[in-house]
């Protein structure tokens, strides 16, 4: 089912020697270089020096050195071990899913696939107070109920925890493996699959043989992606292990920057660079097992997606759907809900009920004024962010120009380096910039940050979308006289609309929600929504936060009942 | 490094003995240039805090200046501040911050003299300005009790923490790490001496670093109490079950303090608001809410529910000189 990739033919048109693969290949680079070598250059200078960039110190090893004790190799094995565990048991439920709602007769697919995602989009911070408050040992509502029903006096779950710290990572990682698996089901021609069936296997074994396999890019794309997040989240360990004695890396990171008098900046980049080596291993790696390996199930020809007509197994799998969202997302939305409704969150009274918190949000200027940025931010941000996805996935998955390696391995390198460090990189870079170029403290400040920082995923969509579509269809049109730009445009984003728009959602609200390099980028007048729930929070408003919480979840069930439509009038116009 | 600082901490000493407020005639001079100016830009660690809207806003409304705040995490203002001066782009004024992050701003010359305000006169005895740092109001730590301790049970003195029957019930924030956990360790070290803090580490106190979660924990019943907390925080927690502890050996605390960014684009506003934060209206808004006012005339004048501040004995404050090797102890006993 394997196929080797034939070399692409080049087109000689005028198009596309005034805007040929030197020059073309040539800008990527020079873009990419300016998003992300550069901020990473500013880091690595201030891993190999005793100060920032801009003060008077020495070239010395020092951070690098102080990396190489045990202590450090036992954090290190922990945040592996945590990661690995979270995206195994995240994909696992992701493939689950997905396959129940792409590909079998489920009913209320499309709600269902609505709701599985929506803890993807909640702020962290919301979630981790809502699990505090459900399943802490003392007083946890789930413990509470627990050893009422049973009688029992001890209480089973405790959140504070290492297992803790895994469950609050699963809440996202399993709706964003979820948002990229669902769509390589969906886009799939079941012609290989029923070919499969008809040589005699069962369905467990094309399930397993087949379908995965041809779903090797998407899902190799999304476990590194959400493995390299979970060794880089920060609140989940900082909220539930940090009580619990549970250390990671991050909060490492976090503890050299902002615990100690004066932020160490050369041991928490040395330690952030020892990661992106680290995880650089494992995209060689995913290289490797897809190198030279086609994956197209997407052809030129007409073809509607098999759904399995599972009987009466279906309201099996509608519970199965049902228990996630109602663990995922009813208890804790559920409980910031009835929280923003109260005085105070977790404090239920008659006389404490109030809108208080829903008034104090919406006649706060300072949070509509951060709010109209986050939607410029968002709107101009995540599309730029998938166009310039969509081109280098092109280069890197259509073409064997040279230099497609390179551009490939500057896209990742955002991922690769934990958020509150780039933060920092971002900001040395922009003050460095000569004098007539005003970027530090602007509102472009923060577009480009969030530009750099979309990338990764708009090329993880991207290409893996682009790994299913049939080179048929890319040769035809250069074959025809279309330049790459022409093809790129009319036939490739025409063709895989539904990642775009899926890439589109996750970077829109991957901007929402970013914190890290905002706090350090942003400026009077350019405030974003995510520095607006930090003072609150920090203020001791979690009731306002929670307000805002379910603000952006209403947003989120808009845009994405938006999306789930035009996927499926896609998928009518593509059938035949 | 250490001879310069010595110094430069000679001459500001000096300079602060014959610093003086400015004349009537110069005051309004300012206030005039001011008003010109028609802003000023306020980088602090706010984050939404009542008392500082409200005052930020009677500033307003009194000069028609308006206010732009910039909420930055204690950490990361000096690399905010050296980035944006190193890069020739002025756009603070201001900073608001307790006493060992402003001093080192100051040390790393990024700051300008305020060269004095009308309301230096009214300092209470005990409080001083430098030429740099002009004092706005200190920040008192004690124990947030839930209430369903009895009287009896409670603790009114920090070894009090040390009884077995609290061992592992303690969230305590965390004493190795820059912020009120620190001012703690810091204050009760060097007040109570080493001891006290070995036999605390022994209780198994659980160690966090979310301020306000956990003072919401205890008020749910997951903890019975929580230390140190912020007195600031305690009226935005009235109708909750919890209640505060000032212990009786003396309290950790914090003079928070107001500094001129060097080059600052509106010196007469920043001059001007710093003024402002120290007349007696925005000093009784801060004792209302739990900061111990530095003018004079105000004591009598505050809430009867946070007057029991005045009477508190004071521990010793962070200082920038022994911070680093006290972190280090506290690493080591809080593994």
């Amino acid at each position: 089912m394997v196929v080797a990739v034939p070399a692409p033919l080049a087109a000689p048109s005028l198009a596309s020697r005034l805007f040929g693969r030197r020059t073309a290949v040539a800008a990527l680079v020079l873009l990419l270089g300016f998003l992300t070598v550069y901020p990473l250059a500013m880091l690595f200078y201030g891993s190999i020096h005793s100060t920032p960039p801009g003060m008077a110190g020495e070239f010395n090893l020092r951070g690098y050195r102080e990396i190489l004790t045990a202590e450090n190799g036992a954090i290190l094995l922990n945040t592996l071990l945590i990661s690995l565990i979270k995206t195994g048991l995240s994909l696992a439920l992701a493939i689950l899913l997905a396959w129940i709602v792409a590909r079998t007769d489920t009913p209320g697919r499309g709600v269902l696939e609505v709701m599985i995602t929506l803890p993807f989009f909640v702020p962290p911070i919301l979630t981790a107070m809502a699990w505090g408050m459900l399943a802490n040992p003392s007083v946890g509502v789930v413990n509470l109920a627990w050893k009422w029903l049973t009688g029992s006096q001890e209480s089973p779950i405790n959140v504070y925890s290492f297992g803790g710290v895994v469950w609050h990572m699963m809440q996202y990682s399993t709706a964003f493996l979820f948002l990229f698996i669902v769509e390589a089901f969906r886009t799939m021609d079941p012609a290989l699959e029923e070919a499969s069936r008809m040589s005699g296997a069962t369905r467990s074994q094309t399930f397993r043989r087949i379908t995965l396999v041809l779903m090797l890019p998407a899902l190799t794309s999304a476990f590194i992606l959400s493995f390299i997040r979970g060794v880089e989240s920060f609140e989940s360990p900082l909220f539930f292990g940090t009580p619990a004695g549970v250390k990671v890396i991050t909060t490492e990171i976090y503890h050299a920057i902002t615990s100690r008098a004066t932020p160490d900046y050369q041991f928490a980049t040395a330690l952030s660079f020892t990661i992106l080596a680290l995880m650089s291993l494992l995209i060689l790696l995913q290289w490797k097992i897809l190198g030279g390996r086609g994956f197209q199930t997407v052809s030129g020809k007409g073809y509607v997606p098999a759904v399995a007509k599972l009987g009466a197994w279906r309201w099996f799998t509608f519970g199965i759907c049902v228990l996630f969202i109602a663990i995922t997302v009813v208890l804790p939305i559920g409980q910031l809900f009835v929280g923003s409704l109260f005085k105070f969150f977790g404090f239920y009274s008659w006389d404490a009920l109030t809108l208080d918190h829903y008034k104090a949000v919406f006649e706060d200027e300072l949070l509509w004024r951060a709010i109209r940025n986050t939607m410029m931010l968002g709107l101009a941000g995540s599309t730029a962010t998938m166009l310039l996805g969509g081109m280098i996935a092109y280069v890197t998955v259509y073409t064997r120009w040279p230099g497609h390696r390179l551009v490939e391995a500057m896209a990742w390198l955002p991922w690769l380096m934990p958020g509150i460090v780039l933060g920092i990189g971002f900001l040395w870079a922009f003050a460095s910039l000569p004098g007539p170029i005003q970027i530090y403290g602007t509102i472009w400040a923060l577009l480009i940050a969030y530009i750099a920082l979309g990338t990764p995923v708009s090329v993880r969509v991207m290409s893996s979308s682009f790994m299913q579509l049939s080179r048929d269809l890319d040769e035809c049109s250069r074959v025809h006289g279309a330049s790459w730009l022409q093809t790129f445009w009319r036939i490739l984003i025409a063709l895989a609309w539904p990642a775009f728009a899926v890439g589109w959602v996750l970077v829109f609200f991957g901007i929402m929600r970013e914190l890290s390099a905002s706090i350090l980028l942003y400026s009077v007048g350019t405030e974003v929504l995510s520095i607006a729930l930090l003072k609150l929070w920090n203020g001791g408003q979690p009731e306002q936060v929670s307000v805002i919480g379910l603000m952006m979840m209403m947003l989120v069930v808009v845009f994405r009942m938006v999306q789930v439509l035009v996927s499926r009038s896609q998928a009518r116009v593509a059938a035949p | 490094m250490k001879r310069r600082t010595l110094i430069a901490a000679a001459i500001a000493t000096l300079a602060s003995t014959a610093m003086a407020a400015p004349t009537a005639a110069e005051w309004a001079n300012v206030t005039a240039a001011a008003k010109k100016e028609g802003k000023v830009v306020v980088y602090g660690s706010f984050f939404g805090s009542a008392p500082y809207k409200a005052i930020s806003k009677a500033f307003e409304t009194k000069y028609g200046i308006t206010v732009e705040t910039l909420d930055i995490r204690a950490s990361e203002m000096f690399e905010r501040v050296r980035v944006e001066l190193g890069a020739n782009r002025y756009i603070g004024d201001v900073v608001m911050q307790p006493r060992s992050a402003v001093t080192i701003l100051e040390r790393g010359n990024l700051l300008q003299p305020h060269k004095g305000v009308p309301n230096m006169a009214n300092l209470r005895k005990g409080i001083e300005s430098t030429p740099i740092k002009m004092p706005i109001y200190t920040q008192l730590y004690g124990i947030l009790l839930n209430d369903k301790i009895s009287a009896a049970d409670a603790p009114k003195a920090w070894n009090d923490l040390l009884d077995p029957k609290w061992k592992g019930k303690i969230i305590l924030d965390d004493p190795r790490a820059l912020g009120n956990g620190f001012a703690f360790f810091n204050a009760t070290y060097k007040g109570l001496g080493a001891d006290f803090q070995k036999k605390l580490a022994a209780q198994a106190p659980v160690i966090s670093r979310q301020v306000r979660n956990d003072e919401r924990r205890v008020a749910r019943g997951e903890f019975p109490m929580y230390a140190p907390h912020n007195f600031t925080f305690l009226p935005e927690l009235k109708g909750l079950p919890v209640r505060f502890v000032f212990p009786s050996e003396g309290s950790p605390n914090a003079d928070v303090q107001a500094v001129m960014v060097r080059n600052a684009p509106h010196p007469n506003a920043a001059r001007l608001f710093i003024n402002h934060l120290m007349d007696a209206e925005a000093q009784i808004t801060y004792a209302n809410a739990g900061s111990m006012p530095v003018v004079t005339g105000v004591v009598d004048k505050v809430n009867t529910d946070v007057k029991q501040m005045f009477a508190v004995k004071l521990l010793p404050q962070v200082n920038l000189d022994d911070m680093q090797q006290l972190m280090g102890i506290a690493k080591e006993l809080y593994k």
